[in-house]
């Protein structure tokens, strides 16, 4: 694991659940990198069809995840996303938004593959 | 003890392993993760001791899964976790009948770990529960504890057997210290709602104005001191039994408001609005004849014939024949037990003691009397010596000694003589007998 300052998640909050052995941490955030893209995409086809109820949902099972694994600064963009989709208004912030976290959530998977050996 | 078996339905794969793996390090947990209601659902015969469920689930919501898991168990803690902040749910979700609601974030698993622990200790005190009631059950084994088989106590034990087998109201009368509770709490504890609660009520001994919020309970504010809503002996006894002792001691007010909550089966707390419905099974008892008292018009007949249903009368100890020694032994041995002393024997002339009394206190006094004499002894017997009776009717023993009238007239003019001083004209009087009576017997030395 490398030391980049640019990092852009921390993992404190998944040491609290699993403990700082390598084996257990390795393996959840395995789970959240191969899980993640999944669910990304799902909320990209969603925009697409702009179907509120499956962006609700998938950026609700995303909230905890950004919570887990630090990734902070895009917390309140999802929680946003979310409510905007549950009320179904305003598809254009919720556009402008689902674009912002596509892009950052590419950088710290990659991140969190480099940091971790999961190819 | 046994593994805590817990449910975790989380469509968040990461969440989900990551509670998983939390909960596990308590090896006594035994984790499984379910991704979707009906997977839950499925499993359920696995009979979960918690169930964490997420509210939003793909294919059904955690309202609809939680509604039928209480359909399936309504015992199993449900406790959703949810993304939402929304107030309004958790509210309902709780009114619906989850253990807690909680939304995911960093004190979830504090929160799982403090509700896993109140869990378990609920469990663990609930099974000591168990565990105690059916103690108390083999305890009060109605063979167990009513000794005996004169043909009096044998029909007893087949009353018992009757009331047993069903809800029927029994009204035991009796002499006092014949063992009217015992045979209530034998009836009880040998019932089907043995494991209801039992709650016995002495009638007299509670005054006057404060019975009928004991009996039916008050609402905080309702009089003068009442400064919390209190259960009634009623509430209290809700699906068990009540047991009213001294049942004959009943004001006539009071009686026709039991009357009442008797026929409805519902009952309203003093100064409350709410109808209360109960379902308890009664069981009264009284040393008063409540058929003369019902023609003295101190007791309803209504009430009466209500109550009566399965009458029991236990029989005085001095019916019951050999069941004195039956009775003398056990109480011996349970004392003896009890007190960690060597075991005791009776002597023949300590049995003949015991069958010539009349135990006017009936199968209290006799154990007080084998206490006492277990006691007092210094060998490995209870002899007559040891065996003293300190009742207020001891003079009735007087007529067990199946003596001649003859010889029971001299007894009684001695008895006369000795406590007027021998003033043979006073004792004639009192005796309406003639003095010359008295004095030929003085001179056949009779007396």
């Amino acid at each position: 694991m490398n030391d980049n300052p640019n990092k852009r998640y921390h993992l404190t909050r998944l040491y609290e659940y699993v403990g700082k052995e390598a084996g257990p941490v390795k393996e959840m955030v395995g789970i959240f990198v191969n899980s993640t893209p999944e669910i990304l995409n799902d909320m990209a086809n969603a925009m697409e069809a702009q179907d509120f109820e499956i962006i609700y949902k998938t950026a609700h099972i995303l909230k905890p995840s950004l919570h887990i694994f630090g990734i902070d600064d895009m917390y309140n963009p999802v929680r946003e996303i979310e409510q905007l989709a549950k009320k179904k208004e305003d598809i254009n912030t919720i556009h402008l938004l689902t674009a912002q976290l596509q892009l950052r959530m590419e950088i710290v998977i990659q991140q969190l593959r480099d940091d971790f050996e999961i190819h | 003890m046994e593994s805590f078996r817990i449910f975790i339905v989380e469509d968040d794969p990461l969440y989900g392993e990551m509670l998983k793996h939390h909960l596990s390090l308590n090896p006594d947990n035994e984790v499984h993760l379910y991704k979707t209601g009906s997977d839950c659902i499925k499993n359920l015969y696995k009979t979960p001791s918690l169930i964490s469920l997420d509210y939003s689930l793909p294919d059904m919501s955690g309202l609809e899964v939680m509604r039928q898991v209480k359909k399936e168990n309504s015992e199993i803690p449900v406790v959703i976790v949810s993304g939402q902040e929304d107030v309004s749910t958790a509210v309902a979700l709780l009114r619906e009948g989850a253990y807690d609601y909680f939304v995911k974030d960093d004190d979830v698993k504090d929160r799982l770990w403090n509700i896993i622990k109140k869990i378990r200790e609920n469990l663990q005190l609930k099974s000591e529960i168990s565990y105690l009631k059916d103690e108390i059950g083999r305890k009060y084994e109605f063979r167990n504890v009513i000794k005996g088989t004169s043909p009096a106590i044998k029909q007893i034990f087949s009353l018992i057997e009757k009331a047993i087998k069903t809800n029927i109201t029994v009204s035991i009368t009796g002499e006092t210290g014949t063992g009217k509770e015992l045979v209530a709490k034998a009836i009880h504890y040998n019932s089907n709602r043995a494991k209801k609660p039992f709650v016995a009520v002495n009638v007299s001994a509670i005054p006057r104005e404060l019975i009928e919020s004991e009996m039916f309970g008050h609402e905080k504010g309702s009089f003068t001191g009442a400064i919390t809503r209190k259960l009634g002996k009623f509430e209290q006894a809700q699906n068990g039994t009540l047991f009213l002792d001294e049942i004959g001691e009943m004001d006539v007010h009071m009686q026709s408001k039991l009357l009442r909550v008797i026929q409805e089966r519902e009952l309203t707390r003093v100064g409350g609005n709410d109808t209360i419905k109960i379902d308890v099974r009664l069981i009264v008892a009284t040393n008063r004849n409540l058929a003369e008292e019902v023609q003295k018009g101190n007791f309803r007949e209504d009430l009466y014939y209500r109550l009566l249903g399965l009458p029991i009368e236990l029989p005085p100890l001095r019916f019951r024949g050999n069941d004195i020694i039956i009775l003398a032994k056990f109480f011996v041995d349970d004392f003896c037990n009890e007190n960690k002393l060597p075991k005791l024997s009776i002597t023949e002339s300590a049995q003949q003691k015991l069958m010539q009394y009349p135990f006017p206190g009936n199968v209290r006094e006799l154990k007080a009397v084998m206490e006492l004499a277990a006691v007092l002894t210094d060998i490995d017997q209870i002899d007559d010596q040891h065996i003293s009776f300190n009742s207020t009717n001891a003079s009735s023993n007087f007529l067990l000694e199946e003596n001649t009238l003859e010889e029971y007239n001299t007894k009684i003019i001695r008895y006369y003589l000795d406590k007027h001083n021998k003033n043979v004209v006073l004792v004639a009087k009192k005796l309406d007998i003639g003095k010359s009576t008295i004095y030929r017997m003085m001179k056949e030395n009779k007396l």
